[in-house]
């Protein structure tokens, strides 16, 4: 029933669309690619984002905005912590936003979104069977705010997530256990400033703010390792900046910077083979602190545009400590630390006003002293770009 | 220029066949066989999506007929044919509404009912489509519609003659269809009879994405990329005839 009324929504909301006086958007990016590296399986991969979207003017104070993504991203494309290589993601976002001009040039802009979201770690897994398969819905405010010279952004989010399929193994010998384990509600506090201090260059600097507080995990004691009734909380603080540099008509150089400190009250048990004695305790095992540095350039030559950028990234955890191949602590306890060294260089085509096609590279060495699996590796990728966008 | 871009996709189609060639031919044809055998279900889906016509009709025109050439109709894979009408011609704000339908099938199952081992071996595919389409400008035009999927494949055979490892009453090679495609895409007009076009869509109850970027020339051509993430043949390029 649900669908049909999504599909009736879906077909009548673009009828109307067609009907009404509206400007449409359309976004369509496909890569392919083949990626390779040390001690990694070489594989074909490919990415697909199509957005379709309609801007409603109904007066000059007042717009609304429909917006609806589908993307997918195939295995070895995607990089967080945790993630394997195998696994594919396909997400949906539907966005509604109503923009409103408060007076000159300050805007208040509200949204509405909902993402469904797949992920699956092989072709034998079924999408909707994704451990990590969730439904986020959202709403958000931004207030945009022109202030002499320069620009403010203010923008406040909250999220509903729900990750049905990720429950507590316990829950197989008692139900009262059969709950989702990463549910939890998100808010974000976003704040941007750009100010241009000369004529070619606009820096732009923010902070945000992001509270994930979780419905039913709880942390264990840090002492002894027993469940507690506090439930899980994390929070992280990021500090960025963007500085471009307009050096000619047809070249842009920059330098961006992210520093990130991520605190969570999260202490990790870890037990011996069989499983019944506590052999070691972390407590705010996933605090880390990161900073992240990276130049780039842009430039257009014989109607062609090209890009470089490099990016380093240091991430230093507060307490987790680095483990050799075999899963053990080094004896003098240092703390992880890892180092991600990122190269892309790009080049696009415009083949007319709404096509472009493009070639792209990338590499990335990523180094740990954390030895297990999967925290050391190099991973390179050589493909094609398409877009098509009006 | 026109010719630059014209030997740019000739390469970008050149390009595709190392990934086939040189990927262990043996080895390769042996997994995807197996893939095929027990993924036809979303092959089937894939064959379909190749041999519809989704974008909408050109202004002046009030019927189409299509179909793949290559490599569905020569060699006779998966031989097929669309046909779509104009229902409504876009006027002002309203937008152009057609609808169309097609069909194709695996022919070379049809030869292996000849055999007597064989009591029934068919696979075909048919779709009925609507369509909206809408000018933007002088060369571009959006589209969306909606897309009703219904076909089978059937295989059984005359004795019970398995393989000692395999019993082919296992594999779910006989398998019905019937689903629907929510697509969307652009069109870009090129020269009078050439275009770029994008679709891509979503089959809700199959969870299955896909794409397919056009680019036609002369006065019948096509070049059509299908995408087709998790396939078993992710990228299906292909060459058409349209009127």
């Amino acid at each position: 029933m649900m669908k049909r009324l999504i599909l009736l929504f879906l077909i009548l909301s673009s009828s109307l669309g067609f009907c009404a006086e509206i400007n449409p958007y359309y976004h369509y990016t496909f890569y392919q690619g083949y990626g390779w590296g040390k001690d990694k399986e070489a594989t074909f991969g490919n990415s697909i984002t199509n957005d379709l979207g309609c801007q409603v003017v109904l007066n000059e104070e007042n717009t609304l905005l429909g917006f609806y993504e589908m993307s997918y991203q195939g295995p070895g494309l995607k990089e967080e912590e945790g993630d394997l290589f195998t696994d594919r993601y396909q997400d949906h976002l539907l966005l509604l936003s109503w923009i409103r001009k408060l007076r000159e040039e300050m805007t208040l802009k509200g949204r509405l979104d909902y993402l469904k979201s797949f992920t699956r770690s092989g072709l034998s897994e079924r999408w909707e069977d994704g451990d990590y398969n969730y439904d986020r819905l959202g709403f958000g405010l931004d207030l945009l705010l022109p202030f002499r010279e320069a620009d403010f952004n203010l923008a406040w989010r909250i999220a509903d997530l729900s990750y049905p399929n990720y429950t507590y193994l316990l829950g197989e010998i008692d139900p009262s256990y059969d709950l989702p384990r990463y549910d939890h509600l998100m808010s974000k506090l976003y704040l941007e400033a750009k100010y241009p201090i000369h004529p070619q260059i606009t820096p732009k600097a923010s902070y945000e703010y992001i509270r994930k507080g979780y419905k039913n995990e709880k942390v264990k004691d840090s002492e002894d390792g027993e469940n507690t009734q506090t439930k899980q909380r994390d929070s992280m603080h990021t500090l960025a900046f963007y500085l471009p540099y307009s050096a000619r008509e047809n070249l842009t150089i920059g330098l961006d910077g992210k520093f990130s400190f991520l605190s969570s009250n999260y202490n990790d048990v870890k037990f011996n083979a069989t499983g019944e004695t506590i052999t070691a305790i972390t407590p705010s095992f996933y605090d880390y602190n990161s900073c992240e540095f990276g130049p780039w350039v842009r430039f257009v030559a014989k109607g062609m545009e090209f890009g470089a950028s490099l990016s380093y990234k240091i991430k230093d955890y507060t307490n987790r400590r680095a483990e050799d191949e075999d899963g053990n602590f080094f004896p003098d306890e240092r703390k992880q630390e890892d180092k991600i060294l990122s190269l892309f260089f790009d080049a696009t085509k415009p083949i007319n006003k709404s096509l472009s096609a493009g070639l792209y590279y990338g590499f990335k060495d990523t180094s740990s002293n954390m030895k297990r699996t999967g925290y050391n590796y190099q991973n390179h990728s050589l493909g094609i770009k398409l877009t098509f966008e009006h | 220029m026109e010719k630059s871009i014209k030997i740019c996709v000739l390469c970008g189609f050149l390009l595709l066949i190392p990934r086939i060639c040189f990927a262990g031919l043996e080895e390769w044809a042996a997994e995807k066989g197996l893939d095929l055998a027990t993924r036809m279900d979303e092959m089937l889906l894939d064959l379909e999506i190749d041999s519809s016509d989704l974008t909408g009709l050109a202004r002046d025109k009030r019927f189409k007929v299509s179909f793949n050439l290559l490599p569905f109709t020569l060699p006779p894979i998966y031989p097929n044919l669309s046909l779509k009408a104009r229902i409504l011609k876009e006027d002002g704000r309203r937008p152009q509404i057609s609808c169309g339908i097609n069909y194709g099938e695996i022919v070379c199952l049809r030869f292996a009912e000849t055999s007597d081992d064989v009591e029934e071996a068919r696979a075909y595919m048919f779709g009925a489509s609507l369509i909206l389409s809408k000018s933007l400008d002088e060369k571009t035009s959006i589209f969306s519609g909606i897309k009703y999927m219904k076909g089978e494949c059937k295989v059984s055979l005359a004795e019970e003659e398995d393989a000692d490892w395999i019993d082919v009453n296992d594999l779910p090679t006989n398998v019905e269809i019937s689903d629907y495609a929510l697509f969307a895409g652009f069109k870009i007009k090129r020269t009078e009879t050439g275009s770029w076009s994008v679709v891509s869509g979503y089959i809700p109850q199959a969870k299955k994405m896909f794409s397919k970027i056009e680019f036609s020339f002369g006065k019948h051509w096509l070049l059509a990329l299908g995408i087709y993430p998790e396939s078993v043949f992710v990228l299906h390029p292909m060459v058409g005839l349209r009127w």
